[in-house]
């Protein structure tokens, strides 16, 4: 069996980033740091990633108690949890199938981690949130057009009019509710929505034959 | 008792009515003519100031009896068009109710035959919403690699859907996207919609 290094590269590219190497470093600097307390920082990063929005301040406090509880200084611990965090996001790029545990561990091994934050790290990996990780990296983290949040329809009949004594059209009202928070109600004439029916029919189909296309094939994972 | 279905404005249109009685054939024929094709377009002047100036000239009336003439004769299109009426009822009305020289009904109700049709289905789809879906625009995308991510393969539908505001007539673009299951979810909504449309119409 070839060396897996002599085919692929190590998931965190061909240069170690600076972010790890610095965290490498401090931790070496930071002897006094339990492991008890890295782990914590280890799971810590898999939630900042997982919950962007929520798990900054309460990290900045585990953070400050861990400063004054080894007597670390902040800037340190940052740069460890960063480095944490770095070394998920990275092994989370690449197609699940292409990082298998033993090469990332091997790839962990060349940075020059302890084995411990090693076995932290697999776990995490290829553990319960697996596929949660994944699907977040891969549809949250991307830039976005809106999306479609609601979509509610009206269908009336007119029967009278003030310029037809007898009409009987029918009359279909949209209501769009998007992610960004805007609310479109608009009339549908009933030819545009004939052609929007159309169109989403061709759509689909168009998307389903995407995996049978040529070059795509080169994607699959 | 008048039973001329122009009998809500008949006091109205009376004196364009003697101006139409005293103006030459060919001349009244273009006017409806003209006047059939915009009738029931909203937002739209059947005619602009430089046109009527030529009318003016034209007919040798006042510009003021030229405007009454066309708001009656157009008054008379969308009565006509309110109650559908027949074209033997509509000459017998014009002629025997309100005064209408004899030729110049026939032409009147000429035009109205011809027309009827499209002044109808102008009126039936006019909107009286603020908004109206104007136009649809798509493209399908496949996204293969992204920031955060080395090699995806991530079909999406981008659609753009322009929105005229009825009003200002100025054109308002969203775009949204969706991903396969999203675009199946509208697509079955779409669908609902028009298993219901069709449960309507027969």
């Amino acid at each position: 069996m070839p060396d897996h290094r002599s085919y692929q590269d190590p998931f965190y590219g061909w240069t170690v980033p600076k972010a790890i190497s610095l965290c490498v470093q401090t931790l070496k600097e930071c002897s006094s740091l339990p492991f008890k307390a890295i782990q914590e920082l280890i799971s810590m990063s898999e939630d900042q990633i997982l919950n962007e929005k929520s798990s900054s301040s309460s990290s900045l406090e585990v953070l400050m108690k861990f400063s004054k509880d080894y007597s670390i200084s902040i800037e340190q611990l940052i740069i460890i949890f960063n480095g944490f965090v770095q070394v998920l996001r990275l092994a989370l790029k690449p197609p699940a199938a292409f990082l298998k545990p033993d090469i990332f561990k091997d790839d962990l091994r060349d940075l020059k981690f302890s084995e411990q934050i090693i076995e932290a790290f697999h776990n995490i990996l290829f553990g319960t949130k697996h596929d949660q990780l994944y699907h977040v990296i891969q549809d949250r983290d991307r830039p976005c057009l809106p999306l479609l949040k609601s979509f509610d329809w009206n269908l009336d009949v007119t029967l009278t009019t003030a310029s037809l004594l007898r009409c009987i059209e029918p009359l279909l009202f949209f209501q769009f509710r998007t992610n960004d928070n805007r609310v479109l109600t608009f009339e549908v004439p009933i030819k545009r929505f004939n052609e929007l029916r159309y169109n989403t029919a061709l759509l689909l189909k168009e998307m389903e034959e995407i995996d049978s296309k040529q070059t795509l094939k080169l994607l699959e994972t | 008792m008048s039973s001329s279905i122009f009998s809500d404005g008949s006091s109205k249109i009376k004196t364009s009515i003697q101006h139409i009685n005293s103006l030459d054939e060919a001349k009244f024929k273009k006017l409806v003519q003209r006047i059939a094709e915009k009738t029931g377009r909203q937002n739209e002047t059947i005619f602009t100031i430089d046109e009527l100036n030529k009318l003016e000239n034209a007919f040798g009336l006042s510009i003021d009896n030229i405007k009454q003439m066309i708001e009656s004769i157009e008054y008379m299109f969308l009565q006509s068009a309110y109650h559908l009426i027949k074209p033997q009822i509509l000459e017998n009305d014009l002629i025997n109710e309100q005064n209408f020289d004899e030729n110049k009904a026939k032409i009147f109700v000429e035009q109205w035959s011809a027309n009827a049709k499209e002044i109808v289905e102008r009126l039936k789809t006019s909107h009286i919403a603020s908004h109206s879906l104007s136009d649809i625009r798509w493209t399908l995308d496949v996204g293969i690699t992204q920031g955060s991510k080395s090699k995806v393969k991530r079909p999406i539908a981008i659609y753009e859907f322009q929105l005229k505001n009825e009003q200002t007539k100025q054109i308002e673009n969203i775009q949204t996207e969706f991903n396969k299951d999203e675009l199946y979810g509208f697509f079955e909504k779409l669908e609902s919609i028009q298993s219901q449309l069709d449960t309507l119409m027969t």
